[in-house]
Order: structure tokens, then C-alpha cells, then sequence
């Protein structure tokens, strides 16, 4: 016999243990009228307690439940003293004034290094070949090296010129 | 379910457990009182060992960790608990995470590890611990306790994991629907539905023994 399609909820939760006493009242009235969910009720009911049976809850022993406290206890002893550690080293004026003003030379030190590095870079430092830039400055240095020798060297080319001039007339 | 009133001896008569409410118990434990913080745990760790065990599938190991951890990390976050439901509530969410995280990690390590797992298990399992074919051919009345306890353990781990978790808390646990909707942070109307579900799934499972 099939218990009634609309009182599976009522069933589960009748089994359950979870109907207020005015659904329990109901349903005790229902189920003394309907076999049909009676034996499903019985059945559900018998299945559970079946099961909780099977899985039985253990028991913590004694020196279970003190190695767990124990360790619980440590580990937030540990947890605790490392936070408060950090809080009293940073609260405590005697150090953390120190603390900030060698953080404070050394950031003023390597600051001032920097940026002499940033203003005088490294030639040696930079890449093998010459760039454009380098190259025209390089020969500019070539031409006023020699300078004299081209001024020279202008001069012979007048006198040549007028050399061939007087040969000519 | 709920242990919190009236005084109370904890573990064979050994220590009184605090008369104290929980509310009290956590207000003194999140000012680091050594007492209150070790009260919560003699009065919640049996009942959070045995949902851990539970989910755990019988694993002593895991559910005493899972358990440790799930102390630690309430106590180590009672100042983000607001009171907006029982410490209890509060705590086995905790605990419930806690168990879902480490059976994740596990299942991960299981999947790579699988071929060698198979191969040892199906070696090492004695004649006593194969499953028996005609175990399912019995009605539940006469069928033995260890063999339903396993068969029990098996179907309850084909059922997807908030309808076991819904189910274990409830049927297993003795919580009310209430309960369970708030350590599993759902509606009540989701948990029956999970629980329903779960129900329907082990009534079936089951049924041919019961009428065999």
C-alpha cells in the first residue's frame, strides 16, 4: 500500500521529529486512518534508527580530548605571543624611535647615492657599440683635433690654384 | 543537542564544566582568559570529534585534526563572531568547513594517487572485508550491523555533498532543521529539500532488504 502522494513531507519530517504539535496532531490523526502512510512512517522510522545504530558516535576518550585542548591551548599561546611580540616591539618608544631613524639615514643615504648615480651615469656602463648621437660628437672632436693641419692644408690649396693660374697665363 | 545549561561533568566525572552561558564563556575568552577558552573546548569538542569522525568516514586521525583546527580557527576569529546566532551554530560552520576543506585536499591527493590506492586496496583486502553478494539479498532486520554500517557508509558517499552533510547532522547528529540550515548557512526550505532527497535515496536503496 502507497502512503498518499501529497503527505511525503509530513512523513519525513513526523520521522524527523520536526512537526510542530499542532502537525503532529494532524498527522496522528491521519496516520490512525491510513495504512498506507503509517507503513511508510514505520519503515522511514525503521531505516533511521537502523542507521544511527550502524554508525555509532564515538567517544572521545580522556587523553584524546586533553592532547586535543593541549594543543589547541599551545597553539594559541604561540598565535598570541607572536602578535604581541610584534606590538610591543613597535610600541615601545625606546626601540622603535631607533628603529626609525636609521631607517630614516638609511634611506637619506642611499637616496643621495642615487641620485648621483642618476645624475653622473656610467659611460664605461653603457653599450659596446657607439650610438649616432656619440658618433657625430666623436667626429666634431676629430675635426677640431686637427684643426691646424686642415687650415694648412686650405692654404697649399690657394697656392696650388694660384700656381695654376700663372701657368695658365 | 545544545549543552549549555546548567552545570555539567565532563568526561567521567572528571572536572565541572563551567556553569557559565556561552556568551559569557566567549566575552571572557576574547579577552584571552585561559579558563573560558578551555571550558568552550571541553564542553563542544566530543559532539565537533564526532561530526568530524563522521564526515571523515571513521578516520580517528583526520577528525582529531579537523576537530584542533576548527578550535583554532574559531578562537583565533571570536572577535568577527557578532552573536547573531549561538556560539554553537557559529563554531560547528566552522568545524563543517573545516571537514569539507581537508576532504577536498584529500580527494585531490587521492585522484593522483588513485592507480596505486587501487592496486593496494584490492590486494590487501581480506576475504571478511570483500562485500558480500548475498548481503543485499536480506532484509534489513536480519542483515548484521557490520555489514549495513558499510553498505550505509558506501551509499551515503554516492549522495552529493550537502544532502550527506544535511542528512549526517540531522539523522545522525540530532540537530534540528534550524540548525543545520545555520551551520550549513542555507534556507530551512533547501535543508529539507536536501534531506528529503538524501531520505528518498537511502529509502530506495534499502528497500529490498527491508521486505525481503
Amino acid at each position: 500500500m502507497k502512503p498518499c502522494p501529497d503527505r511525503h513531507e509530513t512523513i519525513l519530517l513526523a520521522a524527523y521529529g520536526e512537526l510542530d504539535s499542532e502537525q503532529r496532531q494532524d498527522w496522528e490523526r491521519h496516520s490512525s486512518a491510513c495504512p498506507g502512510c503509517r507503513t511508510e512512517y514505520e519503515a522511514l522510522l525503521l531505516l533511521l534508527g537502523r542507521i544511527k545504530e550502524s554508525m555509532p558516535v564515538p567517544e572521545l576518550t580522556e587523553k584524546k580530548a586533553s592532547s586535543i585542548l593541549w594543543s589547541v591551548k599551545r597553539e594559541l599561546k604561540k598565535k598570541r605571543e607572536k602578535a604581541s611580540g610584534w606590538k610591543e616591539w613597535l610600541v615601545r618608544p625606546n626601540r622603535l624611535v631607533p628603529a626609525l631613524a636609521t631607517a630614516c639615514v638609511v634611506l637619506i643615504t642611499f637616496g643621495w647615492f642615487g641620485m648621483n648615480l642618476i645624475e653622473r651615469p656610467d659611460t664605461d656602463q653603457e653599450a659596446p657599440g657607439p650610438s649616432v648621437e656619440n658618433q657625430v660628437v666623436l667626429k666634431d672632436l676629430e675635426i677640431i683635433k686637427n684643426i691646424e693641419f686642415l687650415e694648412e692644408m686650405d692654404a697649399l690649396q690657394e697656392l696650388v690654384t694660384v700656381l695654376d693660374g700663372n701657368e695658365s697665363i | 543537542m545544545n549543552p549549555r545549561s546548567g552545570p555539567s561533568i565532563d568526561f567521567k566525572g572528571e572536572e565541572p564544566l563551567s556553569p557559565l552561558k556561552d556568551e559569557e564563556l566567549v566575552a571572557r575568552a576574547r579577552k584571552s582568559d585561559q579558563r573560558a577558552t578551555e571550558d568552550l573546548v571541553r564542553r563542544y569538542q566530543q559532539k565537533a570529534y564526532a561530526i568530524a569522525y563522521h564526515f571523515t568516514d571513521g578516520n580517528v586521525q583526520d577528525a582529531e585534526d579537523f576537530t584542533q583546527e576548527a578550535f583554532l580557527r574559531a578562537f583565533q576569529n571570536l572577535e568577527n563572531f557578532r552573536g547573531d546566532s549561538s556560539f554553537y551554530t557559529w563554531f560547528y560552520r566552522i568545524l563543517v568547513n573545516v571537514c569539507l576543506d581537508g576532504r577536498r585536499h584529500r580527494n585531490r591527493w587521492q585522484k593522483i594517487f588513485l592507480p596505486w590506492q587501487r592496486d593496494s586496496t584490492e590486494k590487501g583486502l581480506s576475504p571478511e572485508e570483500r562485500p558480500d553478494p548475498e548481503a543485499h539479498e536480506r532484509s534489513l532486520k536480519t542483515i548484521s550491523g557490520k555489514e549495513l554500517s558499510r553498505d550505509i557508509q558506501e551509499s551515503l558517499r554516492s549522495l552529493p555533498e550537502k544532502q550527506r552533510l544535511a542528512f549526517q547532522l540531522k539523522a545522525l547528529h540530532g540537530m534540528s532543521i534550524q540548525e543545520v540550515a545555520r551551520v550549513m548557512g542555507t534556507a530551512e526550505g533547501t535543508v529539507k529539500s536536501h534531506l528529503f532527497r538524501a531520505t528518498q535515496f537511502l529509502r530506495e536503496k534499502f528497500k529490498d532488504r527491508e521486505e525481503g
